[in-house]
């Protein structure tokens, strides 16, 4: 009760002052609580408390140097205490972040992100265009180790416009690039002569590093100050790193943290039963997949591989090996979760008739053919053997290799011609298809090649008329479902799991308001989560 | 023979770090591609390797290390820069407190019981205490950790997470790390308890045992005075091998309460492929059994007159 108090006073206390000092910015900030209010958040969220959580994906060689983030733990770290330019809301739509706006020319080659001004560092520097030129540059240039490089390819050169606005000058034409921004590398540091400094932890964030212990543990507590009062509900929080599942959902159980990452989906019912804890899940980008290589026998004749996605059992799929939480594939890596998934086309189904067909059209004559698994995922060699057990009912003839996971992307991917596997979650269609379907891309591991494909996803890119870049996407589906070397039967949902004393938010009609740009809120759900 | 001993204990050492570093380069993948995902570019990875080092030859990083090593310098965590020696020192505080506690309920627990069991051997509870004991040590750890949390959590008496912090003090500790200490309680107990109890029965079947229940003495002083100091030989073997197991075995049990310790260290250090810590880890654990070993050694040729009193006149 005590703490609730002095919590709210806090913040009516900082709005005052920041009020004085910069009064355009907090115009605009209340603007976008309300809008948060509105969005239909069945109990509003409520300043204070202390909350736990446990996360997966730890490990002691993390560090706060946002060039070598890859998992859950450093990532939610890194969106409490740090923000980026731009955000993925709640809603999955760009939310503005340190820049309060941006804007492009006709051809969006160039982009302009106005910064917010009177921000502030947790170590009192002011926020200035500097400070953002450089924690981008930080991950771009030959010199640079970071992991978003790749990412970053795409931008010719930054530049400063007046004290409070950055350029960004493309190599092509990209209309999705504020999403780019969005990406968990690329927080805004602290810099001093061009060079960041992310060792303090000091960082814009609703948070204040208290402590931090790789692969153990990290201790929050909220900013006096913050430019966003929109986020930020908790006093304090206690970030746990817990790497195995089950440990993850006794603690939960047992009441020892408030929320937990990535619940393992066998034990799942034991958490629906629970009638303290709700599991909030959401439609994701991870696609489960079958890759068969369309560039060598037998998989290059497309009557077979036609025969192996009729093969599958996608409702099965979905019940068996993602227990629910996940939606049906369509062969296709763009599922629910894109903004320009093609709802209206009809997913396949498994029908052993247009099995017999195209296997026949194919001279199959029940050849073994070797499928290459390792258990990437939580059951995914049970899955394999689900479907060759459909397949075999079809008329096709599967047989299994186990490999180990270790070195299975070193050894396997990329290289044999069928395997099982999933690909991680892209912000945004294109990064999704530019990485996998480009006849030019280095990890389109069906090696599939069609000129058209290519000319639809680079004319997307740059199209900025939205219907036309629809019917665009549509048409690539279309030809990736019909064409392509994926078995798609499934989008996994992310799914998360929390104590019922939390508020996470929901939208009009009662579903979860989270984004799906990654697990936990898209990282973010230290900033919007709160308790009741 | 000390001397020869302690001599042994470090060539052994030297071929466990070769084996250690062997191991952990052939593992496909290395810290970089690790660290940095799989989106990274060839110019990054390039880039990170040239960074920590990871472009010298194998070789070369080896000796570098054993260099170091033997200038007592562990180096440094390729993955996020932190000297190796600060990041081990807490965990192995952690993980010598966990082995200490486990070791402090199953010592005298197997001793006592072991004792107990040989004295009423084939009685009912010799037979229970064995059931018990066989039953302990066929279980995985993993399995037992989950039926003392679904137990134990489940009553809401002990926590199912043993996130201990260094500014917890001692009562704090020993409650939170309980269910963990328990489990390698588990773990180690069966087997020294049934080295105890067969080595007390071997005892009893000697003569001069005979001879002393032929002259009334009491089975209890029978046992403490004339069986112990006897068994002490193989049953510090044992003893040591089980301490020496509590220290390097606790990679599971720590991982399934979340406990910081050194075991923890190490699956993280393997995951991210950082070779430097890999090796600092296990020298600490194969220097543990290295001494504990050699302690036991030295207990049983001290508590065995014939072999202390043959060298010393030798």
């Amino acid at each position: 009760m005590k703490n609730e108090n002095s919590g709210s006073r806090a913040v009516s206390g900082v709005s005052r002052r920041t009020l004085i000092k910069t009064g355009f910015a907090v115009g605009g900030l209340l603007a976008l609580e309300r809008a948060g209010w509105a969005a239909g958040t069945s109990v509003a969220p409520k300043r204070g408390g202390h909350f736990r959580a446990g996360v997966g994906g730890a490990n002691t060689g993390d560090s706060l140097d946002p060039s070598t983030f890859t998992d859950t733990f450093i990532i939610s770290l890194a969106f409490a205490i740090r923000d980026n330019l731009v955000a993925v809301g709640a809603d999955n739509n760009l939310e503005a972040g340190l820049a309060e706006s941006w804007e492009t020319g006709k051809n969006a080659t160039e982009w302009t992100f106005k910064i917010r001004r009177g921000v502030r560092f947790s170590n009192g520097k002011s926020l200035t265009t500097d400070d953002v030129i450089a924690s981008i540059h930080y991950h771009r240039g030959e010199k640079s180790k970071s992991g978003a490089a790749s990412l970053l390819e795409r931008v010719k050169d930054i530049s400063a416009v007046g004290d409070d606005a950055v350029k960004f000058t493309l190599k092509f034409a990209d209309v999705d690039f504020p999403f780019v921004l969005t990406d968990y590398h690329l927080n805004i540091l602290p810099s001093a002569d061009g060079s960041v400094d992310w060792k303090s932890g000091a960082g814009t964030g609703p948070y204040k590093l208290e402590s931090f212990e790789p692969g153990v543990s990290a201790k929050l507590s909220r900013s006096a100050e913050h430019w966003n009062s929109a986020v930020g509900f908790f006093d304090s929080i206690e970030l746990i790193a817990i790497n195995d599942a089950a440990t993850r959902q006794n603690a939960l159980i047992y009441g020892e943290v408030d929320a937990i990452s990535k619940p393992d989906l066998k034990l799942i019912s034991f958490l629906e039963r629970n009638k303290d804890i709700q599991i909030v899940d959401v439609p994701g980008r991870i696609w489960h997949c079958g890759i068969m290589r369309t560039d060598v026998a037998p998989f290059d004749n497309n009557d077979l591989r036609l025969a192996l996605k009729y093969s599958i059992d996608r409702d099965q799929y979905v019940k068996k090996v993602l227990k629910g939480y996940g939606t049906i594939g369509n062969d296709n890596p763009l599922g629910p979760a894109y903004r320009f998934h093609a709802d209206d086309i009809t997913p396949r189904e498994y029908d052993t008739d247009k099995v017999k067909f195209h296997l026949n059209k194919a001279g199959y004559h029940k050849e073994e053919l070797k499928l290459i698994t390792a258990e990437l995922f939580p059951g995914q060699n049970s899955a394999v053997e689900l479907y060759q057990q459909e397949a075999e009912k079809a008329g096709v003839n599967i047989k299994i290799e186990t490999r180990p996971t270790d070195g299975f992307f070193t050894d396997v991917w990329l290289k044999e011609p069928f395997q099982w596997g999933w690909w991680g979650p892209r912000i945004t269609e294109d990064l999704m298809l530019s990485l996998t379907f480009l006849s030019t891309a280095p990890w389109n591991d069906a090696k599939f090649k069609s000129p058209r494909l290519d000319q639809l996803i680079n004319g997307a890119r740059a199209e900025l008329d939205e219907a036309k870049r629809r019917e665009m996407y549509r048409e690539a589906q279309l030809i990736i479902s019909n064409e392509g070397g994926h078995i798609v039967p499934a989008n996994a949902n992310l799914v998360q799991a929390v104590n019922k004393k939390v508020v996470v938010p929901r939208d009009e009609s009662g579903k979860w308001k989270i984004s799906a740009s990654w697990e936990m809120d898209g990282g973010y759900f230290l900033k919007r989560w709160s308790f009741a | 023979m000390i001397a020869r001993r302690v001599g042994m204990g470090v060539v052994t050492l030297f071929f466990v770090s070769i084996l250690t570093f062997v191991s952990v380069e052939i593992l496909p993948g290395d810290l970089a591609q690790a660290t940095l995902g799989q989106s990274a570019t060839p110019e990054a990875l390039a880039e990170f390797r040239k960074e920590v080092g990871l472009d010298q030859p194998a070789f070369a990083r080896y000796m570098s290390w054993v260099d170091g090593m033997l200038h007592g310098d562990l180096g440094r965590s390729l993955s996020n820069g932190k000297e190796i020696s600060s990041l081990i020192q807490g965990r192995l505080k952690n993980t010598l407190f966990l082995g200490i506690y486990a070791a402090s309920i199953a010592v005298p627990l197997s001793l006592i019981f072991g004792i107990f069991a040989a004295l009423y051997r084939d009685s009912a509870s010799d037979k229970i205490i064995n059931a018990t004991a066989l039953t302990a040590i066929s279980l995985p750890e993993f399995f037992v950790s989950y039926i003392l949390v679904v137990i134990f959590s489940g009553l809401g008496w002990f926590p199912a997470l043993a996130s201990i912090h260094p500014d917890m003090n001692l009562s704090e500790r020993l409650y939170v790390s309980f269910l963990p200490a328990l489990t390698l309680t588990f773990a180690v107990t069966a087997h020294m308890l049934r080295m105890t109890r067969a080595a007390i029965v071997n005892i009893l079947s000697y003569p001069y045992i005979e001879m002393a229940q032929l002259k009334g003495v009491r089975p209890w002083r029978i046992i403490v005075r004339h069986a112990v100091p006897n068994a002490i030989s193989p049953i510090v073997n044992v003893v040591a091998l089980n301490l020496a197991y509590l220290l390097t075995g606790v990679v599971v049990v720590e991982v399934v309460f979340g406990y910081p310790g050194l075991g923890q260290l190490m699956v993280d250090a393997v995951t991210r492929r950082d070779v430097t810590v890999v090796q600092s880890v296990t020298i600490i654990f194969a220097s543990a059994y290295v001494l504990l070993n050699l302690a036991a050694d030295i207990i049983s040729t001290i508590s065995n007159p014939r072999i202390f009193h043959a060298r010393r006149n030798a």
